[in-house]
């Protein structure tokens, strides 16, 4: 099982600039869904870039899914040449997006992000408004059903 | 996370944010609104209610036990039935 805090500690330890999205970011608004991954957005500055290389590269990375023969090396150079990476570690799996549908990159989505204390951990979350947002741009229909609790988490939270 | 921009129509110089813009045509609201609110029926308001009593770090470690028990769960099925 991925290890949540793990991760977010490998990330803030090294200062990667940082935002979570996905099914975490769901979970920290309320979401009861599980999830198995950790999904963050991630700035493309090249000192943020070795800063996430230096967080992730003692967990020893690999594409996930991937032949586990395929040479992969988590470095800068990869990473500048990609964009979106999933990726498995020792203590569970994380996808690196660069940008994301409907956000785009981490200096689009800063604004709709706050940061909160996670497992003790201090990170960017996304706010549950913008959250809907990428799940609908993602316009995946298995994301239908996580669409509707979100959107009924913001009427329950607005109503309280 | 995969990300692909497929479901909603775009109309010429239009985004998909656009679904949600007030000039957004009682069309194009409904290719996506009116099944997400389908699937709102069946969401169950009083979980969300008790998360949202919760603090964040309390919520994640909630769905760190959910999916705890969703692996052992999945792993006694597979042993159960080789």
């Amino acid at each position: 099982m991925t290890d949540f805090r793990g991760l977010l500690e490998a990330l803030s330890q090294q200062s990667v600039d940082f935002i979570l999205v996905g099914g975490m970011a769901a979970a920290a608004h309320g979401s009861i869904h599980p999830t198995r991954d950790v999904d963050v957005v991630y700035s493309r500055n090249p000192d943020n870039v070795r800063r996430l290389v230096a967080a992730l590269r003692p967990l020893v990375p690999v594409l996930r899914g991937a032949p586990p023969n395929l040479p992969f090396r988590l470095d800068e150079p990869t990473v500048a040449a990609g964009l979106n990476f999933t990726l498995s570690t020792r203590i569970g799996a994380i996808d690196l997006l660069g940008e994301v549908a409907g956000g785009g990159s981490y200096e689009a989505l800063r604004p709709d992000s706050r940061e909160i204390e996670i497992l003790g951990v201090r990170c960017r979350v996304v706010t549950l408004e913008k959250l809907i947002e990428l799940k609908r741009a993602a316009g995946r229909p298995r994301d239908f059903d996580a669409i509707a609790e979100l959107e009924a988490l913001r009427e329950e939270r607005d109503r309280a | 996370m995969r990300h692909v921009r497929i479901i909603v129509p775009e109309r010429p110089g239009g985004t998909i944010s656009s679904m949600d813009s007030p000039r957004a045509t009682a069309a194009e609201r409904s290719s996506i609104d009116d099944v997400v609110e389908l699937y709102k029926k069946d969401v169950d308001r009083t979980l969300l209610r008790e998360a949202l009593r919760l603090t964040p770090s309390e919520r994640i470690r909630e769905m760190e036990e959910l999916s705890r028990f969703a692996e052992e769960l999945s792993k006694s099925g597979r042993e159960s039935f080789r």
